[in-house]
């Protein structure tokens, strides 16, 4: 029996739906609203150990002073912009490529999402030995090509250390070329015939018909992408914890940071910051994306 | 529903409600055993001797007391770094154990929201086992609660001497000018002069480098008695200015390792234990982490140079929320135990450190401690500059902000200024 909505549902099925909804009702109104609330409550308060008074916008006002914040918004925005012109446009063109169904695209496929099965702690302290500048990879490799005037300590220079922390991660492209390639491979294969017949070569194809076609999910990518850089931090904290000098400090780490010290208000300020900014960027790339429309 | 599906639900039920039952037991129920107390740094630990000694400790006073008092183990709380936090939200929950280890500034910053036991009463009725106290290992939060002291390290510089005999030297430097000129021989020995990892070890080389000038170890006792303002301006220290210059130019003249300031300990030590080093500065229990017989035998602990040596006193300590005269009773009757001479002995052997309380070791202990432990310990009562960490008398921000911002100045990207004032800000926030 298809119920078209729970207006029109009937009566006995209604409480059934209603049973059903109630328990995950239950859990987001109490790990998700009232937390919600609570932290946007506690924004406006000087919440410490000894307690909390309402301060009204000190804590935005001195958050917006400070410079580590204005250091961690800097290094924020780098993240999202390396997610959105580096991890997903590679997740595109790899999917792309794997869809040609090429000699082991199905292993190549499994083996770029197994990082996606780690945590970004446990690949964060494999990429503190990776970089470590006396016996690490990078700098071993670089010993072995002849090119020792390149070796550094990665992680702490401050040229470096950040595009360092970025490299752990904007590779990891497993589940955006999963989640493409579904997509890729859900097209009608007439539409590639007929344009096959018409004349158009491969990349033809991929750019004029392909990449049209798939725009929601890559759109839906980059909104992924975006919400997991911009909240980047166990890899962060556990490889530089936002040194050297503040060179990879991010928002995620700048509200730990405010909660370590005891100041739980200025941590929670700094949370609803990021609440309201990340609420804007999912707003503004389904504008871009013109995810709506698949809305409709 | 079907008959059986209705069974199974039945079931499901039962077991979740009996679960749920047990679950809001009481966890604490004198059943005969006596005052029970908690306590979250009891569990036994394969990987921590403090915490495996906290636990046989625990076993032991659990058998001697049986049927009167009971210490129930808690499981940890985390790490060290994590432990802080742990507790800020137990003392939140009201929800402290009853007995659990926490240094100064931790108390400190609980006394807010928890009630700790009032030791000084138990101190004052028995004066002769107050007065064993080291002067000043009995330190106190804000608040006045006091913390008993688990132990007292002394910590100078570990040098392996064959290194140092590789590089032509045939004794440990004495001097700083000493130190240099041994680290440009053993750096042409093609060997690393000073193991460091960025934080434990550097800020013991930083300790070291401002307790040993004019007026440094006062400087540093200083900090140690007023914990309140320890914020200062470092920047207009010469103690600090002359101490992270020196420190910053081992660095830059290439006296450390590459791998200098990654905040891994077991990183600076592996490359000490390899012999690939010449000095590692640590508390006595590096002795227990030279696995290499032939690196133990070849190692000294001496006093820095400039004759300083780190006299960790106090650090972490027992503290105590009880808050029953009955359950104090039995704190006390668990601190007494403790600080027996056999049990601190037992102690020092066991995880390489030194008690809290003055204790003349039998030759069988003596015998048991590494020589050149007890030799520093013996030679701190002479030496000329005695002092504290900077990582037991300021507040943890100082090493959050050391570990950002050190790296930065040795590579010449902020100058002295601009690193001691950042960390001079952290002390404050």
């Amino acid at each position: 029996m298809q119920i078209a909505s729970l207006e029109k549902a009937p009566k006995g099925s209604r409480l059934a739906i209603g049973t059903s909804l109630a328990p995950g009702l239950l859990l987001f109104v109490v790990f998700f609203l009232i937390a919600i609330g609570t932290l946007a409550v506690t924004a406006f308060t000087n919440w410490t150990i000894r307690g909390a008074d309402f301060v009204g916008f000190d804590n935005f006002v001195q958050i917006f002073e400070d410079g580590r914040f204005q250091m961690a918004m800097r290094n924020t925005t780098v993240f999202v912009l390396a997610a959105v012109s580096v991890q997903v446009p590679l997740a595109t063109l790899v999917a792309l490529i794997l869809a040609r169904k090429i000699r082991g695209w199905r292993a190549i496929r499994v083996t770029l999402f197994l990082p996606n099965m780690m945590s970004g702690a446990a690949i964060g302290l494999v990429y503190i030995f990776v970089f470590n500048p006396r016996f690490g990879l990078v700098n071993g490799l670089l010993r072995v090509v002849g090119l020792d005037e390149w070796t550094r300590d990665w992680l702490v220079d401050i040229n470096t250390a950040i595009w360092a922390v970025i490299a752990t991660w904007v590779f990891f492209v497993g589940l955006f070329v999963i989640l493409i390639l579904n997509e890729i491979q859900g097209i009608p294969t007439e539409i590639q015939e007929a344009a096959q017949i018409d004349g158009a070569g491969r990349w033809q194809r991929d750019l004029w018909i392909t990449l049209p076609l798939i725009r929601p999910v890559v759109a839906t990518c980059m909104l992924l992408a975006v919400l997991a850089a911009f909240s980047q931090f166990e890899n962060v904290y556990v490889m530089t914890a936002g040194g050297p000098a503040d060179q990879t400090l991010t928002l995620g780490l700048y509200g730990f940071m405010a909660y370590s010290r005891g100041d739980w208000g200025l941590a929670n300020a700094a949370g609803l910051l990021m609440l309201i900014m990340g609420a804007a960027f999912i707003l503004i790339i389904r504008r871009i994306g013109r995810l709506e429309s698949s809305d409709r | 529903m079907h008959r059986n599906q209705r069974s199974e639900a039945a079931l499901a039920g039962a077991v979740t409600a009996a679960l749920l039952v047990a679950g809001c037991s009481p966890g604490e129920t004198d059943s005969g055993e006596g005052i029970v107390l908690t306590c979250t740094v009891c569990a036994d630990s394969p990987t921590d001797v403090f915490a495996q000694y906290n636990h046989e400790l625990t076993m032991r006073f659990n058998e001697e007391y049986e049927g009167q008092y009971r210490i129930e183990i808690l499981p940890p709380v985390g790490s060290q770094d994590e432990a802080g936090e742990a507790y800020r939200r137990l003392a939140l929950a009201g929800n402290l154990p009853d007995l659990f280890s926490a240094d100064v500034n931790l108390v400190t910053q609980l006394e807010s929201s928890a009630q700790f036991m009032d030791f000084q009463p138990f101190l004052d009725a028995e004066p002769e086992f107050a007065n064993s106290f080291y002067n000043g290992t009995l330190e106190k939060g804000s608040t006045g609660t006091l913390v008993i002291p688990e132990q007292r390290s002394i910590a100078g510089v570990f040098y392996n001497t064959a290194v140092l005999e590789a590089a032509g030297i045939s004794d440990p430097p004495t001097t700083w000018e000493g130190l240099l000129a041994a680290g440009e021989a053993i750096k042409s020995a093609g060997l690393t002069p000073l193991a460091v990892d960025g934080a434990w070890i550097t800020v013991l080389w930083l300790s070291h480098l401002i307790g040993t000038q004019d007026g440094g170890a006062e400087y540093l006792n200083g900090l140690l008695a007023e914990r309140e303002d320890a914020a200062g301006d470092f920047a207009s220290n010469s103690l600090w200015v002359e101490a992270v210059e020196f420190l910053r130019d081992l660095h830059v003249d290439g006296f450390v390792n590459e791998d200098a300031f990654h905040g891994e300990f077991l990183q600076a030590n592996a490359l000490y234990v390899a012999g690939e080093a010449a000095s590692i500065v640590n508390g006595p229990w590096q002795a227990d982490l030279i696995e290499d017989p032939s690196v133990l035998e070849t190692t000294v602990n001496v006093p820095a140079p400039g004759d300083g040596i780190i006299v960790f006193t106090g650090a972490v300590g027992w503290v105590s929320t009880a808050d029953t005269p009955e359950k104090q009773e039995a704190v006390w009757a668990f601190i007494k135990f403790a600080y027996s001479a056999e049990e601190q002995e037992r102690r020092s052997v066991t995880v390489n450190t030194f008690p809290a309380i003055e204790l003349e070791f039998s030759e069988e202990a003596r015998a048991q401690l590494p020589a050149m432990n007890v030799a520093l310990a013996d030679a701190a009562a002479d030496a000329t500059h005695t002092y504290p960490s900077l990582s037991h008398v300021l507040p943890p921000q100082f090493l959050d902000a050391w570990r950002n911002f050190w790296p930065a100045y040795v590579q010449g990207d902020i100058n002295t200024d601009e690193l001691l004032d950042r960390l001079s800000e952290a002390v404050v926030s």
